[in-house]
């Protein structure tokens, strides 16, 4: 009775549900065949390499992504081996790896005895200090040095500590630092203006101070880290994400899925979704990093646009004077040079401001080397000047007469009286 | 015949459920009974506002707390500086593009956390004595407080060097210095970080935050779970209203403390990782080339020739600028002969690792540089004995010292001052 009243089945008679999932199944199977066969196809097809060896390799540069991201801006952290690497100072705002280990070597040096026998020249400043303290150039120094009564027998030692990128009162900060630290410098040579001018101008336009370290050199260093709790939470994500293609990419490789076009098309394609939110996690990271910072970045602001350059030649005027005030009270000579201003970066503020320099040292009655205009007088015949290298900077040439320069200046200023001690 | 029987059933089965959740209901309103009333025997009745409101209290906190080590930032110039400090003095540069009021003297002070108090309980009376003299006369004194805590030379001198590109021009400038200098520097060099860098604790963490190993961000998560937690438990209390009962309400709140002890030991963790030594030179500074181990004369003589140089300096920028200046040698405890002990002092000289022999040692040695610094001509109060007369109480921890201490110094520092200005 019971048969009798059941409504018709949907299955075909002769047909269980069992033989239909099993045809199901076989279809899949044949589907994937196909597919892998097809993908492979198109592989070879492409130029592709026959076995899973490149999958493999996908598989592993998707996964890298997750071994290279750090939580942490570039320049923050530990240091590194290379020279040029900013790192965080406490006094200078940052210094380069190279710098430390220059530093190091010029203590261990120090702690030897080897000042008593020396002549100290220290070069403090920015690009163009860093491009006299150059071998070849502080050679052609030492050149015309050497044999000068005021070195009396004592041989010429150049302390580089000029910094491409850095302003003041980072260089006065240097000097009251090597100061404490031991050096006793016969002569202080400070090359510095343009960064001053282009920097602070460029800090005050992004409302920071004109006074803190250029942005474009301080903003890594000054970013390391937030605990922001929307950034943290960013960097939470992204460090899950990380771990997620991590563990695709090693269980891939670990069922050798590698060996199926299908399979590790599958995976590649989730890796990349992965890899495709991390990046989007390490952008909001970043943001957030970013508008967390301002403050250590942008120091106490600048809010007076208009009177930018006047607050840039202040910094300088002060933080030389400040110089000079500390080697006078040490009887060190010392020389000022503002060096020929570069073709590139802010002309404006460079225009505008060298003139204002001038007048200020000029009140200030230091000894003021005027190099602005030395690679005027020898313009060369080059497209730039045979002084001028590409982009503005200065060629080997032009270095040389502005070491040959600053020389001069030193002669006359070692000369003087007072100079010999 | 079994429809009666099945509905019997059915009326059993409601009579079950509604007994027990009758029992459920009142054994709830016996367990709410007895919770207040256990409250209310150990003296602290239950109180829905109360729970409302420390509830509320734990989710604000776990809002606004950041874990970090402390509100320093970095400075580039200085090391570091407390937010609010930077703060304070973006108003103080406001105030530059403003004329001076006249007969404002600006005193500038720098130094640590005892100047720092001293700008709070002893100006005044600095102020008094000097207003007070007729060199003074229709002058107000004004003070720009930039001492911080744990500050030691070079950051004095520093600041002052960043202040003057800044644009500040003081009357003048008085450094309250020397302790730090021979004892966190000293202490510095103990854990092999070179003692011109600033104070480990306070700037070690400002550096190594941004190297985030992977412990340090399993201890963020777990800051990260608790505040989660802690929001999403106090939401539930409170829009729920689970307060109005005592036995919810107390469950809440202990869910809540102990998300908030977990969130407290992570945060705690954290920042003992962070303040971990470690071989870093952006936290030691420059390696440093030394003597045979434990010659601590030679670290000594290194801070002592670091608190002097930066003197000299401080005193060579501000002659160049008409700026009075005075370097002001601190008195401190440690240093034997000092003071005379009062009853309450003597707990306060227990011995304190490193910092104790590097102030008994390192004194002697800073008043021989005080004595060497006067004889250049650089203006030097030597004021370490400042209270060697003084029998009463006047320090409530190894340095720092209470108003009487800072009125006595504050009348040193006046009569030095005026001893210049005249």
């Amino acid at each position: 009775m019971a048969d009798e009243t059941q409504a018709p089945s949907a299955v075909p008679r002769g047909w269980s549900w069992t033989k239909i999932a099993l045809a199901v199944l076989a279809l899949l199977v044949a589907l994937a065949l196909v597919s892998e066969l097809f993908l492979r196809g198109v592989e070879l097809a492409r130029g592709g390499a026959p076995g899973g060896d490149a999958r493999r390799l996908e598989i592993q540069r998707l996964g890298q992504v997750a071994a290279e991201f750090e939580p942490r801006a570039p320049s923050a952290g530990a240091a590194t081996n290379e020279p040029d690497r900013l790192l965080l100072h406490p006094y200078l705002g940052c210094e380069t790896a190279g710098g430390v280990r220059q530093l190091e070597g010029e203590l261990r040096l120090l702690r030897e005895g080897a000042q008593a026998e020396r002549f100290d020249l220290l070069i403090l400043g920015g690009d163009g200090a860093e491009e006299l303290g150059r071998e070849a150039l502080a050679g052609e120094l030492d050149e015309r040095l050497r044999d000068h009564p005021a070195l009396a027998g004592r041989r010429p030692h150049f302390l580089a500590f000029g910094r491409a990128g850095s302003k003041q009162p980072a260089h006065a900060n240097f000097l009251a630092y090597l100061l404490c630290l031991g050096f006793e410098p016969r002569v202080v040579i400070l090359v510095d203006g343009p960064e001053e001018l282009t920097g602070g101008c460029a800090n005050a336009e992004q409302g920071a101070d004109p006074c803190y370290p250029s942005l474009e050199r301080w903003r890594l260093p000054a970013s390391g880290w937030t605990t922001d709790r929307d950034a943290l939470d960013a960097l939470l994500r992204a460090r899950e994400r990380q771990r997620e293609l991590q563990r695709l990419g090693d269980g891939a490789l670990a069922l050798g899925l590698q060996h199926s076009a299908l399979l590790s098309a599958f995976t590649c394609g989730r890796m990349r979704g992965v890899r495709q939110r991390l990046e989007e996690g390490l952008r909001v990271y970043r943001a957030a990093l970013d508008s967390s910072a301002r403050t250590v970045r942008a120091g106490p602001g600048f809010s007076r646009r208009g009177e930018a350059l006047e607050a840039c030649v202040r910094n300088w005027a002060e933080s030389s004077r400040s110089i000079a005030s500390m080697c006078r009270a040490r009887s060190i000579v010392f020389l000022h040079v503002l060096p020929p201003a570069p073709r590139s970066g802010a002309q404006d503020a460079l225009a505008r401001g060298y003139p204002r320099l001038r007048q200020q040292a000029r009140a200030e009655g230091e000894r003021f080397l005027d190099d602005a205009r030395l690679f005027d007088a020898d313009p060369g015949s080059g497209p730039d000047g045979e002084r001028w290298g590409g982009e503005g900077r200065w060629s080997d040439e032009g270095r040389r007469a502005f070491a040959s320069s600053v020389a001069g200046a030193l002669l006359e200023a070692l000369d003087s009286p007072g100079a010999r001690r | 015949m079994t429809l009666p029987a099945t509905a019997g059933a059915r009326g059993g089965l409601r009579r079950k459920l509604l007994l027990t959740l009758a029992s459920l209901a009142v054994a709830l309103a016996a367990a709410e009974l007895a919770m207040r009333a256990l409250s209310g025997a150990r003296g602290r009745p239950y109180s829905a506002r109360a729970a409302r409101e420390e509830i509320a209290n734990l989710r604000d906190a776990s809002r606004n707390f950041r874990p970090r080590v402390s509100q320093r930032v970095l400075h580039p110039y200085v090391g570091s500086e407390l937010v609010e400090n930077l703060e304070l003095l973006r108003k103080e540069i406001a105030r530059l593009d403003e004329p001076r009021p006249p007969g404002e003297y600006q005193i500038l002070l720098v130094g640590s956390s005892v100047a720092g108090l001293f700008a709070q309980h002893g100006a005044g009376r600095l102020r008094e004595v000097l207003e007070a003299d007729p060199s003074f006369a229709g002058r107000r004194v004004r003070f720009l407080d930039f001492a911080r805590g744990a500050f030691k030379q070079p950051q004095q001198l520093d600041f002052v060097l960043y202040l003057l590109s800044e644009g500040f021009h003081p009357d003048a400038i008085v450094d309250i210095s020397g302790l730090n200098e021979v004892a966190l520097a000293s202490e510095n060099a103990s854990r092999g970080t070179h003692p011109i860098y600033p104070d480990t604790p306070q700037w070690g963490f400002l550096c190594v935050e941004g190297n985030i190993a992977p412990e340090a961000l399993a201890l963020l998560a777990e800051i990260r779970r608790s505040q989660r937690s802690i929001e999403a438990w106090s939401a539930a209390a409170l829009d729920w209203r689970l307060c109005s009962s005592s036995v919810l309400g107390e469950l809440c709140l202990g869910r809540l403390r102990r998300e908030r002890t977990a969130c407290a030991n992570a945060a705690k963790s954290y920042a003992a990782r962070l303040l971990t030594p470690i071989a870093d030179p952006l936290v030691h500074g420059p390696m440093r080339a030394r003597g045979p181990p434990g010659d601590g004369r030679e670290d000594l003589e290194l801070c002592v020739r670091i608190w002097s140089e930066a003197a000299r300096s401080l005193d060579a920028v501000c002659r160049d600028r008409s700026i009075e200046f005075l370097e002001v040698l601190q008195p401190t405890l440690h240093d034997a002969g000092s003071k005379p002990l009062a009853k309450a002092e003597i707990p306060l000289t227990a011995p304190l690792p490193t910092l104790t022999a590097a102030i008994q040692q390192g004194y002697p040695l800073l008043r021989t540089a005080a004595a060497n610094l006067a004889k250049e001509g650089v203006r030097v109060l030597d004021a370490s004995l400042a209270f060697a007369d003084v029998e009463t109480e006047l320090y409530y921890d190894f340095c720092h010292f209470n108003d009487t201490g800072n009125r006595i110094l504050a009348e040193r520092i006046a009569e030095a001052l005026l001893r210049a200005v005249r």
